[in-house]
């Protein structure tokens, strides 16, 4: 499912953004997943200082270099780190990575909008592949987002941000910016807050 | 100075000359075009049927969308002003205005053909060569320059040359004494809308008031929407989005999510 096909009648333009816009949202998909050494290596970090360097994003550029260099076993500092964020810091500190948390009023996983999520999937032709994670996860939704600009379905794209991932995506952003110390997830959640809210 | 160009329309004939002219003069592929003529009408308008051309270009405008839209690497350029021999450095993408003649040109080389300065003119006067592509571009942008190279060998531009009815006129709008300057006096003026007001340095004029009430119809009534994203993306350096794809492709990167069956049973 890693490639997405494109219409042939896409113009040469509209193919490479598709292509890149589709390449960027899976890399940040990536960056919301739970480490592991697969991918949580020397070159995914290169990449993500590639990105800051071509965007000019210098200060966040510099604070990702520092982290690097000062952190010998980076993949157990992430580990640490996103449990910590993610799941199990004191009350009020967490920011759980999911639509519903959020959107749903009682705080609860797997409501409402999960459901609303997973039929927007569906929808477009896509499930989830496993069921370890509920359909809101921001990852899948990344993720969703991936393969809709991987076969440039823009309207469709557009669409799930306006309906579904920006509503909450806002509230975890500004949360996150309160609670989150680690330049990683920082980074990373400015980013995709940086590339999902431009055609608002 | 600014170069500027004034099209009677009063003596255009419609007869497309310089188009052909253009397009000869700078291999311009057939199915582009760096200028266009337009017929309008007939229509009725406030003073009865009219009927006119709109042979229309690049405008070479004070305020140029193009220019501000292009993500191509800035160079630091030197330009010269041949009179005085003065010389400014200023840093320049792939299009910028001559800061002398008041010109907008277009560095083909370094162009990446993402088409983010067409998209930006309001007169949709660029295009996007794709058969230009190489390995640093999507293909080359291209646009009337007003025969710069051939201006500066003292010729005037092909269009103006070629036009036999001598509905073009070229010069520099700001010397007062210049045809061009005359006919800005007389009432020649740019098309622009309530929305489109950057300053087109081509300039019409004619006397009837139902050919300039469908000249000015013809005119954008508003400025292109460019896309913040696309030009990001396109501002991303190769190595980025190299780098971007390749982490994509281990497999990893949308391993999470499958085509649904409910699709392939509707198939």
């Amino acid at each position: 499912m890693a490639v997405h096909s494109l219409p042939p009648d896409q113009d040469d333009a509209s193919v490479t953004e598709a292509a890149t816009l589709s390449s960027l949202y899976s890399f940040l998909a990536l960056t919301m997943r739970y480490p592991d050494p697969a991918f949580c290596n020397e070159p995914f970090f290169d990449t993500f200082e590639s990105l800051l360097a071509s965007l000019d994003w210098p200060s966040e550029l510099a604070e990702l270099q520092t982290w690097r260099r000062q952190t010998p076993d980076r993949l157990d500092d992430l580990r640490t780190a996103y449990t910590h964020l993610f799941i199990t810091a004191a009350p009020g500190g967490t920011i759980p990575p999911y639509a519903s948390v959020h959107l749903d009023g009682d705080g609860t996983m797997y409501g409402r909008t999960t459901e609303r999520t997973r039929d927007f999937y569906r929808a477009c032709g896509f499930d989830l592949l496993s069921e370890t994670e509920p359909a809101d996860h921001l990852q899948f939704e990344l993720e969703f987002l991936a393969a809709l600009a991987g076969e440039a379905k823009f309207d469709d794209e557009e669409r799930f941000l306006q309906i579904l991932f920006r509503p909450w995506f806002a509230q975890f952003q500004k949360k996150s910016m309160q609670e989150a110390r680690h330049p990683f997830y920082k980074v990373s959640i400015q980013l995709i807050d940086f590339f999902t809210k431009e055609e608002q | 100075m600014q170069y500027g160009m004034v099209i009677d329309i009063d003596r255009c004939v419609g007869c497309h000359a310089c188009v052909i002219a253009c397009k000869a003069e700078w291999e311009v592929p057939a199915q582009y075009s760096r200028d266009w003529v337009h017929r309008l009408g007939p229509a009725i308008t406030s003073t009865g049927m009219a009927y006119t051309y709109y042979p229309g270009l690049c405008n070479h405008c004070d305020s140029p969308p193009c220019v501000p839209a292009c993500p191509a690497e800035k160079v630091n350029a030197t330009f010269k002003d041949k009179k005085s021999g003065k010389t400014v450095t200023m840093e320049i993408a792939a299009t910028w205005k001559d800061p002398f003649n008041g010109t907008v040109q277009v560095d083909r080389e370094r162009c990446i053909g993402c088409g983010a300065c067409r998209d930006a003119c309001p007169y949709k006067a660029r295009y996007v060569d794709e058969g230009l592509k190489d390995e640093n571009s999507l293909g080359k942008v291209d646009k009337c320059t007003y025969c710069m190279p051939r201006v500066a060998e003292g010729l005037e531009p092909a269009c103006v040359q070629t036009c036999l009815a001598r509905a073009r006129i070229f010069g520099d709008l700001d010397d007062p004494k210049s045809e061009v300057a005359q006919y800005v006096k007389k009432g020649a003026v740019g098309l622009t809308s309530k929305a489109v007001q950057i300053g087109p340095n081509g300039r019409y004029y004619g006397s009837k008031k139902g050919d300039m009430e469908l000249l000015m119809q013809a005119a954008p009534q508003e400025m292109p929407k460019v896309s913040l994203r696309r030009s990001l993306l396109t501002q991303m350096s190769l190595t980025a989005k190299h780098q971007i794809k390749e982490i994509g492709l281990l497999g990893l990167a949308g391993a999470l999510l499958v085509k649904s069956f409910q699709e392939e049973e509707e198939k």
